[in-house]
C-alpha cells in the first residue's frame, strides 16, 4: 500500500524532535469551542512508531480515506481511495486531553445504555447517529442534565436519566460532547484509542 | 468414611419415612418431566429433561406449534414455568406475568401487573427504576411453590407472591431500595429469580454498578415475613458466617475475614450482587449461589481481595449460616461477577465419586468443587483465549494473574489491553445445562476481549458507580464472538465447540433425546446433538434470544418453548457490533452489527412435533 502521509503531517505536535525512536512530547492544547461557542475537538493523525516508556511500540493504527476514519466512508469512496492511492494507514494520532476525557466519562458513564463507541443499543439511540442527524450541544446538555421521560417523547420505557446532580456527568457534558461530536465527524475510528495530548492547565 | 458407605447411609435415610414438605412436593414435581416446575428445572441446575419425543432423529422437522407475544419490549432473560395445566410467563419491566391455560388455545387467565399508576410497589416510579438497572431491563423469571403461589422478583426489589390459580396478590414485601440512595443500600435493583426452598423463598440483589452492598434476603412463603439476611461483606454477624465453623479450602475463614480485605470502610459500598441462578442440595440442606464484582470497576480504590465478592457461598436455607466459601477472583480487576448458575451433579472427579458442584464463572474458569466440603476440584480454562491468569493454584485457590492484564497493577488512568475474557466473562448468566446422557455440560459461551482503563470517581448515592471504561473485541484470531462449547468437567476440557457469530446469551436445555436447545443474538432457536455439537434444526424466532430452554408434554405432546427479545447487557454491547467494517484492509466482518439482524419485541415461541 502506498501511503501518503504528507497532508496530515501537523507541526505543531509533530515538531522535527519526533523520530522512530523517541518519544513526542506535543504540547498541551485548551479545550476548544467552534465559532458558535459549541465545544468542539482536535484530533490530528501522524505516523511513525510511537513508543512507550518501556520501547514497546503503541500500536495504534488509525486508517483514513477522503479525511475520514475508514469505518465512515461508503465502499464506492473506499474504492475511490484505493484507486487513487489516497487510502492512508497511519501509526497514530492525537486527541486533545478534553475529547479524550469525553471518552473516557462516556465510556464509563453512557455506554451502558448507549453502547460502545457511541453506537446505541437494542434500545438506547446512538449519540453518533443523533448528532449527525443535528442534535445541536444545548439540547445535549439539557437531555443529560434534565433526562427525558415519555413527556418529552421517548417510548414507554425507555427513559434517560437526570445526570444533573451526578458528579462524575454533569461536569463533563462538554467534554462528551466533544467525544461525541468527532465520532459523528468521522474523526475517531471506533474501538482504537488516540493516545492523548498532556492536561492543559489554566495559567493562574 | 468412604463415599460408599456415606452413600448408604444416605439412601438409608431417604428410606425412612418422613412427613410430606414442601420440599419434597416440589421436588417431586421438578421429577415430572410434563412440567417445568423452576427456573432451572430442577433444584440441582440440569436444565434437563427426560421427555425424549423430539430426538435426534426427528428434531429436523420441529415446527412452531404456537407463539405469545408478551407485549413488552426489551430484553426477556429467564424462562416460562408449566405447573400443571397452566403455563406462567414473565416480563421485562414492568414485570407483568400471564397465567395462560394449555387447555383453552393458551387463553389469559389473569395477567399481573405490579407497576400501578407509573409505581413498582415499593412505590419508586418505573422511569426511576429503569434508570438504576445497570444493564437493560431484564427479569430472570417467576417460581412456584406447592401452595399454590407464584412468586416474582420485581424490579424494584419487591419480593410479590401471586395466588397461582387467580393472580391476586398474597402478599408484598420489598427487599431493598431501588431508588431512596440511602448509604449501603441505594439503588439495588431486583432481576435475579427468587428461589423457593421448602417454606420460604429467597432473592438476591442487583446493582453492583450503583455502589450497593447486596446480601440473600430469606422470606417466609405464607407470610412474607423476613427470616435472614446475609451480606456478602462486612462483619461476621452481618454476613452470617462463623469463623471457626465457616471453611474456604477446607479451612476456617476467622475472625473478620472480610473486613481485613477492605480499606476503611469501602465494604459499605462493596456491590458483591446476587442474581445468577442458583442451586440447592436437599440431602445436604445447602443453598448454592454466587457474588458478583466489588465496586467500583476501579481497583486502585480498593486494595485487598475484598471478600467475599466474587465467591461461591454454601449456605444453610434455615438459617443463612455460610457453610464453606470460595473466592474465585480474589481483588477483581475487570468485572468478573461470580454470579454465574450452580449445577450440582454426582460424577466421578479424577476416578473418585464426587457430590460435586460445577461452576462456569465470568472470569473463564471452570470450577469443579466438592459441594459437601468445599473443596477445589478442577479449575480449567473453558475458553483458549482467556489470559488474565495463567492458571489457578489448586493448594491456595488462587488464580495467578499476569501483571500486563492487570488493571491494577498497570494503574490508574492506564489503558491496559488485550484482556481476556472482556468484562462480560466468558459466559454471563446464560445458564448451561448438563446432558445426564453424555455426562457433558453444555455451555453458551462468550468469545470477545477487552481494553480496561480504571481511573478515579465519586460515590453519589443512587447513581451508577464504575470507574472504568472498556472497549470490547472478538477474542484473537476470529471475527466471532461466541461460543457453544460441551464441557467434560471430570477432565477440564472442551469435548466440542459449535462457532456462533454473536456471544451465545441463552440458557441451554439437554434432552433425554440426545439433543441439546439454545438460542442465539440473532434469534435462532437450535437444536445440536448433545454428543457432537452437530446441528440439527434452526429456526429464526421473532427477535434475539436472550432467553432460557424449557420444555413441557401436554396431553401426551411433547413441547419445547423459548422467550425472544433481544437485549441485556448483550444487547448493549453488541447491538452496533463490536468488528470495524474495514472491509478495505482485508479483514472480513461478515457479522458486524447485531441490529442488522433482530430489532426488540418479548415473544414466546413453542415448539412440537407436526
Amino acid at each position: 500500500m502506498n501511503l501518503n502521509f504528507n497532508k496530515y503531517l501537523l507541526a505543531i505536535f509533530l515538531t522535527a524532535s519526533f523520530s522512530a525512536k523517541a518519544i513526542p512530547t506535543p504540547e498541551a492544547v485548551e479545550p476548544q469551542f467552534d465559532a458558535d461557542d459549541n465545544p468542539t475537538y482536535i484530533i490530528k493523525y501522524g505516523k511513525g512508531d510511537r513508543l512507550k516508556e518501556d520501547g514497546t511500540p503503541l500500536n495504534l493504527i488509525q486508517i483514513e480515506c477522503q479525511g475520514k476514519a475508514v469505518d465512515f466512508v461508503t465502499d464506492e469512496e473506499l474504492d475511490q481511495c484505493r484507486g487513487d492511492d489516497s487510502l492512508v494507514e497511519m501509526k497514530y494520532g492525537w486527541m486533545d486531553f478534553s475529547t479524550y476525557k469525553g471518552w473516557r466519562a462516556y465510556h464509563a458513564e453512557c455506554h451502558v445504555c448507549h453502547g460502545p463507541d457511541a453506537m446505541g443499543s437494542t434500545y438506547a439511540p446512538s449519540l453518533m447517529v443523533s448528532i449527525q442527524e443535528g442534535l445541536s450541544y444545548d439540547d445535549f446538555f439539557t437531555v443529560i442534565m434534565n433526562g427525558r421521560g415519555e413527556a418529552e417523547g421517548a417510548q414507554k420505557g425507555n427513559v434517560m436519566p437526570a445526570f444533573g446532580a451526578n458528579t462524575n456527568v454533569a461536569p463533563h457534558v462538554e467534554d462528551m460532547y466533544r467525544y461525541v461530536k468527532a465520532r459523528a465527524d468521522g474523526k475517531i475510528r471506533r474501538g482504537v484509542r488516540l493516545p492523548k495530548l498532556p492536561k492543559f492547565k489554566e495559567v493562574e | 468414611m468412604s463415599i460408599l458407605k456415606k452413600s448408604i447411609i444416605a439412601s438409608a435415610a431417604l428410606a425412612l419415612p418422613f412427613a410430606v414438605s414442601a420440599n419434597s412436593k416440589l421436588e417431586k414435581m421438578m421429577k415430572d418431566p410434563s412440567q417445568w416446575v423452576q427456573q432451572s428445572g430442577d433444584y440441582a441446575g440440569h436444565r434437563y429433561t427426560n421427555l425424549d419425543q423430539i430426538n435426534k432423529s426427528n428434531v429436523g422437522s420441529l415446527k412452531v406449534a404456537w407463539t405469545f407475544s408478551t407485549g413488552v419490549l426489551r430484553g426477556h432473560e429467564g424462562g416460562p414455568l408449566v405447573i400443571g395445566d397452566m403455563m406462567y410467563v414473565h416480563t421485562a419491566i414492568p414485570n407483568i406475568v400471564y397465567a395462560l391455560d394449555l387447555n383453552d388455545d393458551q387463553r389469559i387467565v389473569w395477567k399481573y401487573n405490579p407497576v400501578k399508576g407509573g409505581k413498582f410497589p415499593g412505590g419508586e416510579t418505573m422511569d426511576r427504576v429503569i434508570s438504576v438497572m445497570c444493564c437493560d431491563n431484564v427479569n430472570r423469571g417467576v417460581n412456584y411453590h406447592p401452595n399454590g403461589t407464584i412468586v416474582l422478583h420485581a424490579a424494584d426489589t419487591s419480593v410479590i407472591a401471586l395466588d397461582a390459580k387467580t393472580g391476586k396478590e398474597k402478599w408484598i414485601t420489598t427487599n431493598l431500595h431501588a431508588g431512596t440512595g440511602k448509604y449501603g443500600v441505594s439503588a439495588s435493583t431486583g432481576s435475579g429469580q427468587p428461589f423457593i426452598i421448602k417454606d420460604t423463598v429467597g432473592v438476591g440483589c442487583s446493582g453492583a454498578e450503583f455502589g450497593v452492598r447486596c446480601n440473600w434476603t430469606s422470606y417466609d412463603i405464607n407470610s412474607g415475613k423476613r427470616l435472614w439476611r446475609a451480606y456478602s461483606m462486612g462483619p461476621d454477624k452481618d454476613m452470617l458466617v462463623d469463623p471457626n465453623k465457616t471453611t474456604s479450602m477446607l479451612k476456617p475463614i476467622g475472625k473478620d475475614s472480610s473486613l481485613k480485605t477492605w480499606p476503611g470502610d469501602a465494604w459499605k459500598i462493596g456491590g458483591g450482587s446476587i442474581w445468577g441462578f442458583y442451586g440447592y442440595d436437599s440431602k445436604l440442606n445447602t443453598l448454592y449461589y454466587g457474588t458478583g464484582n466489588p465496586s467500583t470497576w476501579n481497583p486502585v480504590v480498593r486494595p485487598g481481595d475484598n471478600k467475599w465478592s466474587m465467591t461461591i457461598n454454601a449456605r444453610n436455607p434455615d438459617n443463612g449460616m455460610a457453610k464453606w466459601l470460595y473466592q474465585m477472583t480474589p481483588y477483581d480487576e475487570w468485572d468478573y461477577d461470580g454470579v454465574n448458575e450452580m449445577i450440582l451433579v454426582d460424577m466421578k472427579v479424577k476416578g473418585k465419586n464426587r457430590q460435586a458442584l460445577v461452576h462456569f464463572d465470568r472470569n473463564g474458569f471452570a470450577y469443579t468443587m466438592d459441594r459437601a466440603s468445599g473443596e477445589l476440584l478442577v479449575a480449567e480454562k473453558y475458553d483458549p483465549a482467556v489470559n488474565w491468569a495463567t492458571h489457578v493454584d489448586m493448594k491456595t485457590g488462587r488464580p495467578q494473574v499476569q501483571d500486563r492484564y492487570s488493571t491494577a497493577h498497570q494503574g490508574e488512568d492506564v489503558n491496559t489491553t488485550n484482556i481476556c475474557p472482556a468484562a462480560l466473562g466468558s459466559k454471563d448468566q446464560q445458564p448451561a445445562a448438563y446432558d445426564r446422557l453424555s455426562g457433558l455440560f453444555m455451555v453458551p459461551t462468550n468469545h470477545v476481549c477487552m481494553d480496561y482503563e480504571p481511573f478515579k470517581v465519586d460515590y453519589v448515592a443512587g447513581n451508577a458507580y464504575v470507574g472504568a471504561t472498556l472497549s470490547m473485541y472478538p477474542a484473537p484470531g476470529g471475527t466471532h464472538l461466541g461460543n457453544m462449547i460441551g464441557w467434560d468437567a471430570d477432565k477440564g476440557k472442551i469435548v466440542w465447540s459449535n462457532e456462533e457469530p454473536f456471544s451465545v446469551w441463552s440458557g441451554a436445555m439437554a434432552t433425554a433425546g440426545g439433543i441439546t436447545f439454545y438460542g442465539t443474538l440473532e434469534g435462532y432457536a437450535k437444536a445440536v446433538e448433545s454428543k457432537t455439537g452437530k446441528e440439527l434444526f434452526k429456526f429464526k424466532t421473532p427477535s434475539g434470544i436472550i432467553g432460557n430452554f424449557m420444555s413441557y408434554s401436554h396431553k401426551g405432546k411433547q413441547y419445547v418453548g423459548i422467550l425472544s427479545g433481544v437485549g441485556g447487557w448483550a444487547g448493549i454491547g453488541l447491538a452496533a457490533g463490536l468488528t470495524d467494517p474495514t472491509a478495505g484492509l482485508g479483514a472480513v466482518g461478515a457479522y458486524s452489527a447485531l441490529h442488522n439482524h433482530t430489532a426488540l419485541g418479548g415473544v414466546l415461541t413453542v415448539f412440537a412435533l407436526p
